[in-house]
């Protein structure tokens, strides 16, 4: 799961960056409007979280123009907190609102909730025959039987499991997967699905050659 | 608290007057119509008593009737009354003049030498009494008795001649014209209370809607106004000042409303940094150089919130006292050159230089307030000053006005920007953008300092050249 943090305040962008990348999520940062929208409307994130309050473009203007080409879903991440300023925000296109300041856990909560009903999976548990994914607490069991997976392995699986039925190309998982900030070969993406592969100790995961992976309904 | 309803007071004058000029009017209509009644029976009566007289002197044989004088002489008195001049016999009148008679009408003649009545009419006729005044003059006079209205007239021939007339039924019609008159009256008053309600109803409906409306405001909804378009001039221009009222008050509403939301959002930033750090440090064990950045982080976010609080505080009792505790006589040079003395090590370092022209400039004031004008300008400079630029700063009277400046050559201010300012928490962006140090504070509490001591702050800049800042004190606010 790729995110995006548009936020000016260049501490909190790192503190966030850094929580949100400790949960497991590839994170890009942004600290102006401006890069913010380039960004945003020249890659695929599962969600975007957006200040209000920025210099240059601010988030309203940033949200319009990328409504423009993208759904992306958004969540305004701001301390103005006045009902007209949250209903500005989400009848802008906003998918959620949530004021500073906040707590990290409920960002995190709201954040998988976003990403969850994107991907039209409303329960946050998925369950693929014998492996359960618990996307709360990024746990996957196989038969009842917890299975540790790196963080990246774990990414993998649950965007698979997203938007299972789908064949995703190598290079959406890898945009989904990576961030601004690796410059890993994107062949060691088959690496990961090899290990995740020997870890579920099933054939979840199905190669489609010369299209990429999918996990079947 | 109940009160008095000016418009039933309205009302009830408007009633009262209303009533009093109908009821005068009735009076007075009345009285002409009272007048004209009696002296249409008075002139009857003169008729009759005419009449009767002439009937009268008919009988006698001097003088003789003029020859035009009745040419059917067929109702004319009998000739054989002349010989009885000295022994009247009473008279029957002719029917032409007893036809003139109403009913109620009657007439007596009485023989004053005889002493007794010679003719009468009428069946009261016994019961009416001789005028009893000297017969001294032959003029046509009155009298009432009762409802009785009676003429009478001394003749030379030394009779007296009444007519009189029951005025019974003049008086019932009279009666009656009255109780028309007030059965109008009461009609007229009513048909004009009821326009005058009316037309008080239509407006106070305006001053009740003026009312209502400035009610809605009052509860908060400050964007309403009242509909003066479509009103009366006098309301109109009522409505119009309310509203000017309610829209400078909107403003004033606004801008301290915008304050607030302002000084939430700034410690709103810096209290989401502490959380956020804080939450993440806690999540995990980490290394020591991590939570040191975190605490770093969390200090830095503190602080912030102390300049904040502490520049929030001041502008509260800038605001609230104005001014606390005895202004003494102090010379702005003096304040000026130890601030600068103080800021020449930080000049230093980002390569600026800073010059002075510091003339004597005396101004009764507190000069902790205005050092502290002076270093927020004088860092503002610095902030926006290119390395290798100048700062001047000088202190004078010109025009006998106490008069301080400081120059920059710096980045300036856009001339949009301008206006602004010294507005709280206006940030120039983004050139000048959200640098964690500056809320947006310190220019406005410039102005606030400078403005409680009376004087006046304004900013002109070039952008790409620099700003000037001049603080200027009217001559009576110096003490030189």
């Amino acid at each position: 799961m790729r995110l995006l943090v548009i936020e000016d305040e260049v501490r909190l962008l790192r503190n966030l960056a850094k929580a949100l990348r400790e949960e497991g999520y590839a994170v890009d940062t942004a600290a102006d409007g401006e890069e913010g929208l380039y960004k945003a409307q020249n890659s695929d994130y599962d969600a975007i979280v957006l200040d209000v309050m920025l210099p240059g473009l601010d988030g309203w203007q940033v949200l319009a123009r990328l409504r423009k080409t993208r759904k992306t879903p958004v969540l305004f991440l701001t301390a103005r907190d006045t009902t007209a300023d949250r209903i500005r925000g989400l009848d802008g296109g906003g998918d959620d609102y949530l004021v500073k300041p906040f707590d990290l856990s409920e960002l995190f909560a709201r954040l998988r909730a976003l990403i969850r009903r994107a991907a039209d999976r409303p329960s946050p548990e998925i369950a693929l025959g014998e492996v359960k994914i618990d996307t709360r607490a990024r746990t996957v069991s196989v038969g009842g039987q917890p299975v540790p997976l790196t963080a990246k392995e774990y990414m993998i699986l649950e965007y698979l499991a997203h938007h299972r039925g789908k064949v995703i190309t190598r290079t959406e998982l890898y945009e989904h997967v990576f961030d601004e900030r690796a410059d890993t070969m994107s062949n060691l993406l088959d690496v990961h699905v090899y290990n995740l592969r020997k870890k579920l100790a099933c054939d979840l995961i199905v190669t489609r050659r010369g299209l990429g992976y999918c996990i079947e309904e | 608290m109940r009160r008095k309803s000016i418009r039933l007071r309205l009302l009830a004058w408007f009633g009262f007057f209303l009533a009093a000029l109908v009821a005068g009017f009735g009076v007075v209509a009345f009285q002409f119509q009272k007048r004209a009644d009696f002296g249409d029976v008075d002139a009857a009566l003169a008729l009759r008593v005419d009449a009767v007289s002439r009937a009268f002197r008919g009988s006698e044989p001097h003088p003789p009737p003029p020859p035009d004088f009745h040419e059917d002489r067929h109702h004319g008195p009998p000739p054989d009354f002349g010989p009885r001049f000295h022994n009247r016999t009473p008279v029957q009148l002719p029917d032409e003049v007893l036809r003139q008679f109403e009913p109620g009408d009657y007439f007596a003649v009485w023989g004053l030498r005889e002493n007794r009545l010679l003719a009468q009419s009428g069946p009261e006729a016994d019961a009416i009494p001789r005028p009893t005044d000297s017969p001294t003059e032959t003029r046509l006079r009155y009298r009432t008795r009762g409802s009785i209205r009676e003429a009478y007239l001394y003749t030379e021939r030394g009779d007296c001649i009444l007519a009189g007339r029951d005025l019974a039924p003049l008086q019932a019609r009279l009666r009656l014209f009255a109780g028309q008159l007030v059965v109008a009256g009461v009609l007229v008053l009513l048909l004009g209370l009821g326009g005058g309600g009316m037309a008080s109803r239509l407006l106070f409906a305006s001053i009740r809607r003026i009312g209502a409306t400035a009610r809605r405001i009052a509860d908060g909804n400050l964007a309403e106004r009242i509909p003066a378009a479509d009103m009366d001039r006098e309301l109109g221009e009522l409505a119009d000042v309310l509203n000017s009222t309610f829209a400078r008050l909107d403003a004033a509403f606004a801008r301290q409303q915008q304050f607030t939301a302002d000084a939430a959002h700034e410690l709103r930033t810096p209290l989401a940094v502490i959380l956020s750090e804080t939450q993440t440090a806690l999540r995990r064990d980490r290394a020591p150089e991590e939570y040191r950045d975190s605490i770093r982080a969390c200090e830095e976010a503190a602080q912030q919130m102390r300049r904040l609080s502490d520049s929030l505080l001041e502008l509260a009792r800038l605001d609230a006292a104005g001014e606390q505790g005895q202004r003494i006589d102090a010379d702005l040079a003096q304040i000026a050159a130890d601030c600068t003395a103080q800021l020449r090590p930080l000049a230093a370092q980002r390569n600026v230089q800073i010059e002075t022209d510091l003339r004597p400039a005396p101004l009764a004031c507190h000069p902790d307030q205005i050092a502290r004008v002076f270093a927020n300008l004088i860092s503002n400079a610095l902030e926006y000053s290119h390395p290798e630029g100048r700062i001047r700063v000088t202190t004078g009277t010109p025009d006998g006005k106490t008069t301080a400046t400081v120059a920059d050559t710096g980045i300036g201010i856009s001339p949009a920007d301008l206006p602004h300012v010294f507005d709280r928490f206006y940030r120039t962006s983004p050139a000048r953008s959200h640098s964690a140090a500056h809320a947006g504070l310190g220019l406005a509490i410039c102005k606030a300092i400078v403005e409680t001591h009376g004087g006046r702050i304004s900013a002109a800049s070039t952008p790409g050249a620099g700003t000037i800042m001049t603080l200027c004190w009217p001559a009576a606010g110096g003490t030189a």
